[in-house]
């Protein structure tokens, strides 16, 4: 029998560490995933005992959530999805040489948005369950919807059109490969690679790593990361000054990890973006408080992510689902009769995602100061060793050269979109939710057949209040473009006076 | 000095141009998307059809392509388009010195990844591509340095993924072919 008190034996705390320390490097180096981490590690589990088996993997999973956040910050590739926002707020500041500090703010983000979520998740079980279950076909096609659209917003500037246009062809190179309710071919051309699908992997890799070669490897003088860290602690007052912030993203973090398919991606962006609207700030020049909102968010995610798996046996995204394989793997099988079977099993967790966090907390301060030692080394140096790297990933999910022509293809259209200002973080999350959007919007107008829009907009209410968000994205990226361009240059004013 | 929201205008003008050629592309793309979607089988009706959502994105595509076509006829693109084809000179855009290091870059890579990747062992495809890389490159490299890092480099990787973490490598590893 499970306890939460197991979890706190100074072996498996060890071996805790371990797993968020190993999670921490390999999600740090560019496109090997957190999924990529979770799959190759459970193998190493095979012969451990359950509870063993299990505080390793929470380890590393908690670890690798944060570990995208390094080579993000550092060297603008972000190592998954879901780093891209920290990347466009943590960059720039990383270039005036607050790289040790950012890091150290979204480390401490990282911490808090992990116990907001694992005591949300022990206190509001129910209701955020009953939220959950509320979200049918409909609802979660409209919000990947929701973060397509809100992720080219906030990426473009002061031309959305360019970032929506980014995502929806994302969401179209999304569409290739047999779709899943017919079983039907979709721009393959014959193509027997093509026919799973463009796994996102090697888009990611080509789209941030290696167009970020290209495009610095190109400039006669490519910029420095100072290598001189400072300090890396943050204060805990200035910490404590964006609790709004914090609290925020926490909600939508948790709230997301919920909702099976949207996952860590949809909730960073949607998290900044709700974090810009609220603050009337823009990040993408550089913010703390753009680091803390995409932070929190991803890592609140994983307490969120986690319960409707174990409760109901639903993943919430493919890391969880590798999750879920090794606790099978283990002979723990999840879903409404979890504690019947495995008594104590749900206290273990807990008590587990708060060891990983401690773990994660303490890997993560120590590997700053080699972090950023290793990323500030010239670019002319670093970025072929990376170029070596973006191979590896994309050859590692599948073991198919194809993937690596894929990433060098993306690689120079990514390389093509930045010198035509398109933003590639919409394209990125596009591929990601694009079957995901796809294959729910047709089963919700399978159901939604013979019914009439109306009594739809009634009877879904959840479904209707997205709806009219994501309009009202649209709306605010067209509409008011002057008084949202005034207010900008004010902003802009203000930072240049500062 | 400039005023910030002079420098958006000129930045809408500056890209104008560009901006046509990009929105000509996303139309045509969208376009032919949605011609393939339309011609897909519909086994069931439209509600579940395969090429449905592939449809309305290219649809909406479209139109956000025309809008960015008309933004960028607003800020002149057509003439500045028309006068940048017409000052173009071939023997100048490949004396730019960031066009040379971008071509340079780009060839490398692409022999790399699309012919030296998978053909030959992953350590020798990595050597090759580093030495050559960091010669072009690091100007402040010495030749010692670039030599032992570009064998060190593949080696380690080579090390640490085939033998730590079981991943089997592009082209595989000299390790596999000696032992």
């Amino acid at each position: 029998m499970y306890s939460f008190f197991t979890a706190f034996d100074p072996y498996l705390m060890l071996l805790c560490f371990s797993g968020a320390a190993m999670g921490i490097i390999w999600a740090a180096l560019p496109g090997l995933s957190t999924t990529m981490a979770m799959a190759l590690l459970v193998g190493l589990t095979y012969r451990m005992p359950t509870e063993m088996a299990i505080i390793f993997i929470l380890g590393t999973f908690t670890g690798s959530v944060f570990g995208g956040a390094i080579s993000a910050v550092l060297i603008n590739i972000p190592g998954t999805p879901d780093a891209v926002p920290t990347q466009m707020a943590g960059f720039p500041l990383a270039k005036q040489g607050k790289g040790g500090l950012v890091l150290g703010m979204s480390i401490t983000a990282s911490m808090v948005g992990n116990w907001v979520g694992i005591l949300l998740l022990v206190t509001c079980v129910s209701y955020v369950l009953d939220i959950a279950l509320n979200f049918a076909s409909w609802e979660v096609a409209l919000l990947a919807l929701w973060g397509i659209s809100i992720s080219g917003t906030l990426t473009a500037g002061e031309a959305p059109v360019k970032g929506w246009i980014s995502g929806w062809m994302g969401v179209l190179i999304a569409m290739v490969g047999r779709e899943e309710i017919h079983g039907i071919e979709r721009f393959t051309f014959g193509s027997q690679e093509l026919l799973l699908g463009i796994p996102y992997i090697p888009v990611l890799i080509g789209l941030f790593g290696l167009t970020e070669i290209i495009m610095v490897l190109s400039q006669p003088h490519p910029y420095v990361i100072p290598q001189k860290i400072g300090k890396i602690f943050p204060p805990i007052k200035e910490f404590l000054k964006y609790w709004k912030s914090i609290l925020r993203s926490s909600i939508v973090g948790l709230i997301t990890g919920i909702i099976p398919g949207a996952g860590a991606n949809v909730a960073t962006f949607v998290s900044y973006g709700l974090g810009e609207r609220f603050t009337g700030k823009r990040f993408s020049k550089g913010s703390m408080e753009g680091v803390i909102c995409s932070e929190v968010a991803n890592n609140a995610n994983i307490g969120g992510a986690l319960l409707p798996s174990l409760v109901l046996g639903i993943p919430g995204s493919a890391t969880v689902a590798a999750f879920l394989a090794a606790l099978n793997l283990h002979g723990i099988v999840v879903g409404p009769t979890i504690e019947l079977e495995q008594p104590g099993i749900m206290n273990f967790m807990y008590g587990t995602s708060i060891v990983a966090n401690i773990g994660m907390y303490i890997c993560a301060f120590l590997l700053i100061k080699p972090s950023v030692k290793l990323f500030s080394l010239p670019r002319e140096l670093l970025l072929p060793i990376i170029a070596l790297l973006c191979v590896l990933g994309s050859y590692a999910q599948k073991m198919s050269m194809f993937d690596i022509n894929l990433m060098f293809g993306f690689g120079l259209l990514g390389f093509f979109m930045r010198k035509a200002d398109i933003p590639i973080g919409p394209m990125i999350l596009g591929v990601v939710l694009g079957n995901m959007l796809d294959q729910n919007f047709r089963r919700a107008m399978v159901i939604f057949e013979d019914e009439n829009i109306w009594q739809v907009l009634i009877d879904r209410p959840m479904g209707t209040v997205l709806i009219i968000i994501v309009v009202l994205t649209f709306i605010s990226g067209i509409w008011p473009k002057k008084k949202k361009k005034r207010s900008l240059v004010g902003q802009d004013k203000k930072q240049t006076t500062e | 000095m400039e005023l910030p929201d002079q420098e958006i205008e000129n930045k809408h003008f500056r890209m104008a141009s560009t901006d046509i050629v990009s929105s000509l592309i996303v139309m045509a793309v969208a376009v032919i998307v949605a011609i393939w979607s339309f011609r897909m089988s519909i086994p069931s009706g439209w509600a579940s059809a395969p090429g449905l959502v592939p449809l309305m994105f290219a649809g909406t595509l479209f139109l956000m392509g025309l809008g960015l076509f008309i933004s960028a006829v607003r800020h002149n693109g057509l003439t500045i388009l028309r006068n940048r084809l017409a000052s173009f000179s071939g023997k100048n855009f490949f004396h730019d010195t960031q066009t040379k290091r971008s071509l340079w870059i780009i060839v490398l890579t692409g022999v790399y990844m699309l012919i030296l990747t998978g053909r030959l062992p992953f350590e020798i495809a990595g050597f090759l591509f580093l030495f050559s890389t960091f010669t072009v490159f690091w100007k402040k490299g010495r030749w010692l340095k670039i030599i032992v890092a570009s064998i060190v480099i593949p080696f380690f990787f080579s090390l640490t993924f085939r033998f730590l973490f079981s991943i089997l490598l592009p082209g595989d590893s000299i390790f596999d072919y000696l032992f």
